[in-house]
């Protein structure tokens, strides 16, 4: 197969190239041990692989073509977390759905796992029909939009993430605020969610029963 | 999508946002450059690979040098002939040597045998 110089796989293999740098690396897994440890402060999913191997993964994903990269949409460092934080989504659904239990538990019978299993599926069940229980990101979501009601910078940046926006462009787009209107409120938006912890939320919750 | 699903992803995406403003003031440590050298020199490793892969799966542009029974059997003048031939159906052809000047038969049948290659190849 033949590989012409402006295909779009050899433009974002030349971006790669420029963008790949040892001090990316260092600055995306030092933000992935953030998240990693913010999703698992915030909700029941348990991280099963470390910064490292996720980050060695997407890169992999990214150089056999099993995900896609358009370096004029999002740099190299955002494409990379944004395709962790995907993943890492994912778990969290899952391990909502269907809560880890080893079979290789060597403390526990295989009857317990079944009765456990079973009881899981019946509990879904159940939570599919009731929807009783708020989950805690919805919670957080909500929590957010409370304490930035007055602010309609924040609120607008929240409302772009909840239709799909990831980028800062895609922020940018949707909200029609400027470079500078949006970098302001942004940092605005961070102080309010690194106030919003398991406590606090606890607290809110007992407050709501 | 149902509003637990939007939650979520909108969560995730302030989670992002807060984890990449809290790693700014995250100290640098040497285990950490270590990892993050491994880490983009097996990336860099792995994109080498494949490109070495992908190249040498391309058709070369080298022909082996061997002039064929069929060209070694004419005559300069048959061998000029074609030359020409091949010259008015390819026009973008180029020689090294003008007008072939200064060429000996030898190279003559090289050269055609050079331009049937190529002209095969790209058939």
């Amino acid at each position: 197969m033949t590989e012409k110089i402006d295909s779009p796989q050899q433009l974002w293999r030349t971006q790669f190239d420029k963008q790949l740098t040892d001090n990316l690396v260092e600055r995306i897994l030092k933000q992935t041990t953030v998240l990693i440890r913010q999703v698992q402060r915030d909700t029941p999913w348990r991280d099963q692989l470390g910064p490292d191997d996720r980050l060695n993964n997407v890169l992999m994903k990214l150089l056999e073509g099993k995900l896609t990269w358009d370096p004029d949409r999002v740099n190299l460092e955002g494409f990379l977390l944004a395709s962790m934080s995907r993943e890492i989504t994912h778990e969290v659904r899952h391990a909502t759905r269907f809560p880890h239990a080893s079979i290789d538990d060597e403390t526990r019978n295989q009857e317990q796992l079944e009765e456990e299993a079973s009881n899981a599926l019946a509990a879904q069940r159940e939570s599919r029909n009731e929807e009783s229980v708020e989950p805690c990101w919805s919670l957080f979501v909500r929590e957010m939009r409370t304490r930035a009601a007055r602010d309609a910078g924040v609120l607008a940046i929240v409302d772009a993430y909840a239709k799909g926006a990831t980028t800062r462009a895609d922020v940018m787009r949707l909200t029609g605020m400027s470079k500078a209107a949006y970098h302001a409120a942004y940092q605005r938006m961070v102080r309010v969610a690194k106030k919003l912890d398991p406590e606090t939320l606890e607290t809110i919750t007992q407050a709501i029963a | 999508m149902t509003q637990s699903e939007q939650d979520l992803d909108t969560y995730m995406a302030i989670a992002c946002a807060v984890a990449v403003e809290e790693a700014k003031t995250m100290p640098t440590t040497p285990d950490l450059q270590r990892r993050a050298h491994a880490i983009a020199e097996g990336a860099r490793d792995r994109l080498a690979q494949m490109r070495r892969e992908e190249r040498a799966k391309r058709p070369s542009n080298v022909v082996s040098g061997a002039i064929r029974a069929a060209i070694q059997m004419l005559s300069p003048a048959q061998v000029l002939a074609r030359l020409t031939e091949l010259r008015g159906h390819h026009p973008d052809m180029a020689f090294a040597h003008l007008d072939y000047e200064g060429m000996t038969d030898e190279d003559l049948r090289s050269a055609l045998e050079d331009a049937e290659s190529l002209i095969e190849r790209k058939d």
